[in-house]
């Protein structure tokens, strides 16, 4: 089914089409192979140039690490197996297809770890595998062996070992080896046989390949300045010189120039050269082309105003000046309309704090307040509320009020001054000495006490007597007003009951109770 | 229109062989960026009560027209992307990553106008004017939705095909 497409993103890959192409181009390389000898000519240049940069820094790279390592083995005391330790390089390289450029920093680590260079490389040699196995780059893992060494286990964990931290830390570095080896053993081979493996095979092949060649370059470069191939000084003094000379050569040429230009001859030379260019036909064909291109270009005037020009810029000025008186009051109308939106707030400010003012006087009347005190409060509100006939009667109602009060204190004042209740005192007793004085002259009568004789006598017969079980009972007065008091019990005299205390005391300490014993002394109270 | 890659294909394969996951990432990332294409550009296409009440689908319709109707839950069905490689065109061409409209009725009312201009009955009511000087997009649904994309979506499948490499040769660098 036919349907539409937008290719986002295409790549040419050859077609059906290509021959046609094919063709057609092959009539455009006739017209270009010219134009293309000449290209890639000048682009190989550029090509061999930069490729001979590359292979020669590729080389010096390689000799500075294979004399870093060298270094390595001479300070460890085993110089005299650089050699050795070369050709192991190599061969592992050509086996593993890791670049010597990895394997020497590699080794270098090992062997300042280990201080063994057999045991270094048989190391390494695990290391590439455990690398392989594992995706983890070489470095890393000379690194975390190198540590394991030394008894640092941590970098072991991302080996995925099947192993605890713990159980890492408590094996010995022979025992790790052995669990990794197990693991990742055949891992190179393995990824060599892959199309990855092929390519890094390939990969080494080129820089090693890039490292003969840069070293070529700088033997050849050394032969043609006639040094030795194995010193490089040679070329950096013949550099030198050759820059020496360069600098003295241009200094010397420019100072030479200087030197004709200022001599009178060469002066009076030019002088006579332009005195018959000038009067030649050539001269005289440049001098008009030159008149006519100085008539030709405009020069720049400052034209004169004309009248309607002036009044119009006048007209202009003016309402420039209108516009700004305009802007003028505008901002003076800002300026007004702000003090009054100032002043407006300033209203509703106070307009706020009198409501605030009605509210407090509305919460004041709800809570507990005494009937001249809610009056007065009232009128307050009617006041703040400006309800004049309201205000009116509570202010007579207040006023009445406060008249009531008034006759209260002149009826308060007759009394006895209570402020000092001593004071009250004497006039008591003064009254008191008055009325036993009339007492004692017979000047006083006391009226009889009056009861309902009728009703005594009807509790009497009801309850008294055996009959009623209060034989205790009898009338406290009689007809005539006489009172009899009884007392029930037995009256004893104060020396009877003295006695009898002191011989409940004596008694009680005599018994023998814990209570009874004194505290303090330990013997027996009494 | 489409972005030129050198070598893009060859990265599809090789990550298809030596790192699925990094292969179906890949794919998952050219998809953010294609897929919104898509969806934008089903919303350009008409309800049917908004297409031309001649041109829907008829039971007992016969001749030419009998297939090449229009129905709006099809042509949002025939709206797709594409994230694999294609076959190549006949140019030599392979698409990375694609946007489709597939169905009849999507394909006329993107394109309809564009060789005979918008005239006669039928592609008036369709609107855009898709040939002249005056003309807007170069289609209704799947082109006016790349234009409006303004090339992001381009630049992202470029992106991540860009990054997708560099995390492969990473990889392959720590090994």
């Amino acid at each position: 089914m036919a349907s539409l497409r937008i290719d986002i993103a295409s790549e040419f890959t050859g077609a059906k089409a290509f021959n046609k192409a094919g063709k057609a181009s092959s009539g455009l390389e006739k017209t270009v192979k010219k134009l293309g000898v000449a290209m890639i000519a000048a682009f190989s240049v550029q090509a061999i140039t930069s490729f001979g940069k590359a292979a020669v820094k590729a080389f010096m790279d390689d000799q500075k690490a294979a004399a870093a390592l060298a270094n390595t083995l001479k300070n460890l005391g085993i110089g005299f197996a650089v050699a050795a330790n070369e050709e192991f390089i190599s061969s592992l390289e050509k086996s593993a297809n890791v670049s010597d450029d990895k394997l020497r920093p590699a080794l270098a680590k090992l062997i300042t770890q280990t201080g063994s260079l057999t045991y270094a490389q048989d190391l390494l040699t695990q290391a590439i595998e455990i690398s392989r196995g594992s995706g983890v780059d070489l470095e890393t893992v000379t690194t975390d062996l190198g540590n394991a060494f030394v008894g640092n286990t941590k970098g072991l964990r991302k080996y995925a070992t099947g192993l605890t931290t713990a159980q890492l830390a408590g094996m010995s570095f022979e025992q790790i080896m052995t669990t990794l080896n197990g693991q990742f053993a055949g891992s190179n081979a393995a990824y060599l046989a892959t199309y990855a493996g092929q390519m890094d095979a390939l990969t080494v092949a080129s820089d090693n390949a890039s490292e003969t060649i840069g070293k070529g370059l700088l033997e050849s470069l050394n032969i043609l300045v006639g040094g030795t191939s194995n010193s490089i000084g040679t070329v950096t003094d013949s550099m030198s010189r050759l820059a020496e000379g360069s600098a003295n050569f241009f200094v010397g040429l420019a100072s030479y120039v200087r030197k004709i230009w200022d001599n009178p001859i060469f002066q009076k030379l030019i002088k006579v050269a332009e005195f018959f260019i000038k009067r030649s036909a050539v001269g005289l064909v440049i001098a008009k082309i030159t008149e006519e291109g100085k008539n030709q270009r405009t020069t720049e005037t400052t034209p004169e105003m004309t009248d309607a020009q002036k009044a119009f810029l006048a007209e202009q000025k003016a309402r420039a000046a209108a516009q700004a008186k305009l802007i003028r009051s505008q901002k003076a109308a800002a300026e007004l309309a702000k003090k009054q939106a100032a002043e407006e707030l300033k209203r509703k400010k106070a307009g706020s704090i009198f409501d605030i003012e009605q509210i407090n006087i509305i919460a004041a009347l709800k809570g507990n307040l005494s009937e001249e005190d809610r009056k007065r409060v009232e009128l307050q509100l009617a006041l703040v509320t400006g309800n004049t006939t309201q205000a009116t009667k509570l202010a007579g109602e207040i006023a009445k009020s406060q008249g009531l009060t008034k006759d209260l204190v002149a009826y308060y004042s007759g009394l006895p001054d209570a402020k000092n209740p001593f004071a009250g005192w004497i006039l008591s007793l003064e009254l008191a000495a008055k009325l036993a004085a009339d007492i004692a002259r017979g000047n006083y009568t006391v009226a009889a006490p009056t009861y309902n004789a009728a009703v005594l006598d009807t509790i009497a017969s009801t309850y008294g007597g055996a009959d009623g079980g209060m034989a205790g009972f009898s009338a406290r007065a009689d007809s005539s007003g006489n009172v009899n008091v009884y007392i029930g019990g037995s009256v004893v005299s104060e020396n009877d009951l003295v006695e009898a205390v002191s011989n409940g005391l004596l008694n009680r300490s005599l018994s023998g109770s814990a209570s009874a014993i004194g505290r303090l002394k330990g013997s027996f109270a009494g | 229109m489409p972005a030129r890659v050198v070598g893009g294909l060859a990265l599809r394969k090789a990550l298809k062989k030596f790192e699925p996951d990094l292969a179906k990432e890949t794919s998952k990332e050219i998809a953010s960026f294609v897929k919104p294409l898509a969806k934008n550009a089903r919303g350009f296409l008409p309800s049917n009560e908004e297409a031309p009440s001649g041109w829907l689908k008829r039971d007992n319709a016969k001749g030419r027209w009998a297939t090449r109707y229009y129905d709006a839950a099809e042509a949002r069905q025939g709206i797709s992307f594409k994230t694999t490689p294609s076959k190549a065109n006949s140019r030599g061409f392979t698409a990375l990553a694609s946007i489709l409209n597939k169905s009849v009725g999507g394909i006329i009312y993107e394109w309809a106008g564009r060789t005979s201009g918008i005239s006669g009955n039928f592609t008036p009511r369709l609107g855009g004017q898709l040939k002249g000087r005056n003309r807007g997009v170069t289609g209704r649904v799947i082109f006016r939705a790349f234009a409006q994309d303004q090339g992001k979506a381009t630049a992202g499948v470029l992106k991540a095909i860009e990054k997708s490499s560099a995390k492969f040769n990473a990889r392959k660098a720590n090994v």
